[in-house]
């Protein structure tokens, strides 16, 4: 099952409707790093709201996946965790470090767009 | 109602299956949605373990309260390899990148109670989430669920 | 059992030879007992009656001659009646050193009878007053314990009703809520709190959530840490958080006890966090 990633400008965003499994995931992350690099994309979000659970494995998937984009040169913003899972990541201590996150689309966009604005260089393009 | 439900935990879909399972009846027996989240959660990364290490095993969700008490109960069992060093895998900190028993000390943060038993050909963890009966609840007899 | 041939009564035949003289001791002693409050709440002639059902109960239960356990079947029905009176006497208020004074005066006058029976120096009369004493002791541990349950439901109830007032979280501003944190946090609230902040967050779509520790007179490591996790699982959430109100007593505390902070911001006032939220949102606020 892949998962679908639009383009919108020079950001892509990407939705997680269901559980991956292991290939899945591999899919993903591969299918994510390219379109970044083919794409030439400034900033990615990830889009969870869908996820009711996510355990430590998907949650190192999430993590790995985020900064493997940040080395290929674009801003990562995951999106729409829901509260419940929130709890659960910070008490298993599995919570996501070094990935910027926002409450929901809009709010991750707007983050995105502001990161890339505030980039070295960004205004010339 | 069903008290007892077992799943057989043979791919990765099954890891889906047996925490739905799981989360369904916590929510009948009237857990809130933290905790239904964080059972799943736990069932997700036992029977993940179960895939990974034993290739294959099964998880047993069942109600077992009593009078006192609400409580649903999950065994997660597998005759694969078991853990070298449970105390070690029981640690935090330990295998952080995944390797045998990742994630334990992880899941027992999450429930209420908490067992293990592993040798090589046979790996049991029993995790529980309890609650204690309110008033409105003390004339729901033990063992069965609330519609 | 005693094997002497004298013919001296057991502590049950003694009871139930005399149970209606035994009966009218009791009473009066009872009600007219220095501070008795039953006159408040019943007439002699209910009391009595309250009284009678326990000695009949007691008397029927001592048949078989067995002292050591309460908890066997016989005794049901006298812990029972000894449940409901301490329940009715709590609800009037009373304290459980008023019922355990029903126990303490029946003990009192079943050894007067022993010693008339059995004078005052012999094997037989020591045998049966430690009879005596450990059913009494007994039963006056029920009446304890039953007291002591009731304000552990008590407590428990009283509890609830606080958590569901205590943790208000307030929307400031679009964009910015405020979680004042007052009293005691233990675990159950702990859980309580975080579920609530990120629960406004959610609902309010805030991007700052402001923590403001003011009011919890102790800040240890088992609460700097959960301070810690409500932080990290808002960030999660994509809200920046405050926090504000920490003591110079706490700050001491918590950097001696090595507790790791990351990098939260702090304010030393709710007023300078509130001016610093509105910053983070990207408005300023006037001092007029």
């Amino acid at each position: 099952m892949r998962v679908p990633i639009l383009k919108l400008g020079d950001i892509l965003l990407t939705s997680i409707q269901m559980d991956l499994t292991d290939s899945d995931a591999q899919q993903f992350q591969n299918d994510v790093l390219h379109m970044v690099h083919e794409k030439n994309a400034k900033g990615l979000i990830i889009d969870i709201t869908a996820l009711d659970v996510v355990d430590s494995y998907m949650a190192r998937i999430l993590n790995d996946t985020a900064h493997m984009v940040r080395l290929l040169g674009a801003e990562v913003v995951l999106c729409g965790m829901r509260p419940a899972v929130a709890i659960t990541l910070v008490e298993m201590g599995r919570e996501l470090i070094g990935v910027d996150t926002a409450l929901n689309l809009e709010q991750g966009m707007e983050k995105l767009r502001r990161r890339i604005a505030g980039r070295p260089g960004a205004a010339g393009g | 109602m069903v008290t007892e439900k077992l799943v057989r935990i043979e791919d990765e879909m099954d890891i889906v299956a047996a925490r739905e399972v799981g989360r369904e009846m916590a929510r009948e027996l009237g857990f809130g949605l933290v905790d239904q989240t964080r059972l799943a959660t736990a069932i997700s990364e036992l029977t993940r373990n179960v895939i990974q290490y034993a290739g294959k095993g099964i998880c047993m969700i069942r109600d077992a309260s009593d009078s006192s008490y609400i409580r649903i109960q999950v065994v997660v069992e597998d005759n694969g390899p078991g853990i070298p060093d449970i105390n070690k895998a029981l640690q935090f900190g330990y295998s952080t990148s995944g390797g045998l028993g990742a994630g334990l000390p992880g899941t027992k943060q999450l429930v209420h109670e908490f067992q293990i038993v592993s040798h090589p050909g046979l790996t049991r963890v029993t995790i529980a989430m309890v609650r204690a009966r309110v008033p409105e609840e003390s004339h729901i007899p033990v063992g069965t669920q609330r519609a | 059992m005693a094997t002497e041939t004298s013919p001296k009564r057991t502590l049950y035949e003694i009871m139930q030879k005399n149970m209606p003289a035994i009966l009218s001791e009791w009473t009066n002693a009872l009600w007219n007992a220095p501070q008795s409050r039953i006159p408040e709440i019943l007439t002699e002639t209910q009391f009595r009656q309250e009284l009678e059902k326990l000695i009949k109960a007691m008397v029927d239960a001592l048949r078989y001659e067995q002292y050591e356990d309460i908890h066997q079947e016989e005794f049901a029905p006298v812990v029972a009646l000894l449940h409901e009176m301490s329940e009715a006497y709590a609800r009037y208020g009373f304290r459980a050193g008023e019922i355990a004074r029903h126990i303490a005066i029946l003990r009192d006058i079943m050894q007067q009878y022993l010693q008339r029976e059995y004078g005052d120096v012999s094997d037989a009369f020591g045998r049966q007053l430690l009879q005596m004493n450990k059913l009494m002791d007994q039963l006056s541990a029920v009446v304890f314990e039953s007291f002591i349950e009731r304000h552990e439901r008590t407590i428990a109830e009283q509890h609830r009703m606080l958590m569901t007032l205590s943790t208000p979280v307030i929307r400031l501003w679009d964009e910015i809520v405020l979680l004042p944190l007052v009293g005691v946090i233990d675990s159950q609230r702990a859980q309580q709190i975080i579920e609530k902040l990120l629960e406004a967050i959610v609902r309010y779509e805030a991007r700052v959530a402001i923590l403001d520790v003011t009011g919890v007179p102790v800040i240890d490591t088992w609460v700097a840490q959960h301070i810690m996790k409500t932080v990290t699982a808002a960030h999660m959430l994509g809200a920046e958080v405050l926090i504000t109100g920490f003591s110079p007593e706490a700050a001491q505390t918590l950097v001696k006890l090595d507790v790791d902070f990351g990098n939260i911001i702090t304010r030393g006032t709710l007023q300078a966090g509130v001016a610093t939220a509105f910053q983070l949102i990207g408005r300023q606020i006037s001092v007029s």
